[in-house]
C-alpha cells in the first residue's frame, strides 16, 4: 500500500520535534509514541502515546511539557518546580536529577493526555494526581523507582527463560 | 479533487509523512506514512487533479502499464475517500 493512514507514529523526539512545534504553533495537536525511557513509569515506549496541545497561559507544576534546550535539544519531562524567577526545574519520572533555569519561551507544548491502548489517562484525573503525590517527593519516588525497576527486571529475566 | 486544507507533509528519519495542522489535527491527530509512489501520488493530489490525469501522471512517471497505475490511484483514492482527507 501507496499511504498508511494513522500509522503507529514512533519516533525519536529529536526527529518529530520540529514537525511537532509546527503542528502546535497552528493550534494543532499530535498524538505519537515517545522513544524513551525518562519518563517511565508513566509512559513506556512503544506502548504508551500521549497528545500534545499547545501552550497556554497556565503552566503548572506536574505538567508534562515538550521544551527545548539552548543546545537545541528537544526533551519532554515533567514540571518539578516553578521557581522564584519564574524559570521551571524539570524532571523525566524516571529521573533525581533536576534541570534547572528553563525558561518559559523555551516550553513548546504541553502533554494533556496519555494513551495506554486506547485508554485515556488524563493528566487531571484522581489517579493521576495521588501518581504526582508519589513522584513529588524525591525519596519516595527514589523507592518507588527502585521496586519499579526491580520488576521489571525480575519480569525480564521470566521472559528470557520462556 | 484534491486533497483538503490542513496537512503538511515532511520528511522525517527518512520517511516521508503526512500530518494535520490546525484545526484539523482535532479531528485527525495521527500520521500518515507514504511510500515514493504514495509521496508522488500525494503531490499531486495537492492540486486540483481528475483521476484520469492522476494515472496518465503515474505511467509516465513510474513507466508501468495503465492497468497497474489505475489499481494504484483507485486505491489511494478510497483510502483517503474512507477518512475524509479529499475532497470531490
Amino acid at each position: 500500500m501507496n499511504a498508511e493512514i494513522g500509522a503507529k507514529a514512533e519516533f525519536e523526539l529529536k526527529d518529530i520535534a520540529p514537525v511537532i512545534e509546527e503542528i502546535l504553533l497552528s493550534g494543532g495537536e499530535f498524538r505519537f509514541f515517545p522513544r524513551g525511557r525518562s519518563m517511565l513509569p508513566l509512559i513506556r515506549q512503544g506502548v504508551d502515546s500521549v497528545l500534545l496541545v499547545p501552550m497556554d497561559d497556565a503552566v503548572n507544576r506536574f505538567d508534562i511539557l515538550l521544551y527545548k534546550r539552548d543546545n537545541g535539544m528537544y526533551v519532554m519531562h515533567r514540571i518539578y518546580k516553578i521557581s522564584d524567577d519564574g524559570t521551571y526545574v524539570m524532571c523525566g519520572d524516571n529521573q533525581t536529577v533536576y534541570e534547572n533555569g528553563i525558561r518559559k519561551e523555551q516550553l513548546i507544548g504541553k502533554v494533556r493526555a496519555v494513551y495506554r491502548k486506547n485508554k485515556e489517562l488524563r493528566m487531571d484525573s484522581v489517579s493521576q494526581k495521588f501518581y504526582m503525590l508519589l513522584w513529588r517527593t524525591k525519596f519516595v519516588r527514589g523507592c518507588c523507582l527502585f521496586v519499579y525497576r526491580a520488576f521489571r527486571k525480575i519480569g525480564s529475566l521470566f521472559r528470557v527463560s520462556k | 479533487m484534491k486533497i483538503k486544507e490542513g496537512f503538511i507533509l515532511r520528511d522525517v528519519a527518512g520517511q516521508t509523512i503526512v500530518v494535520a495542522v490546525g484545526k484539523m489535527s482535532k479531528n485527525f491527530n495521527r500520521i500518515i506514512k507514504l511510500n515514493s509512489t504514495g509521496k508522488f501520488i500525494w503531490e499531486k493530489l495537492s492540486s486540483d487533479i481528475e483521476r484520469d490525469e492522476l494515472v496518465a501522471s503515474l505511467v509516465a512517471e513510474y513507466d508501468i502499464d495503465e492497468a497497474t497505475a489505475s489499481s494504484d490511484a483507485d486505491k489511494f483514492i478510497e483510502a483517503l475517500k474512507g477518512a475524509d482527507i479529499l475532497e470531490c
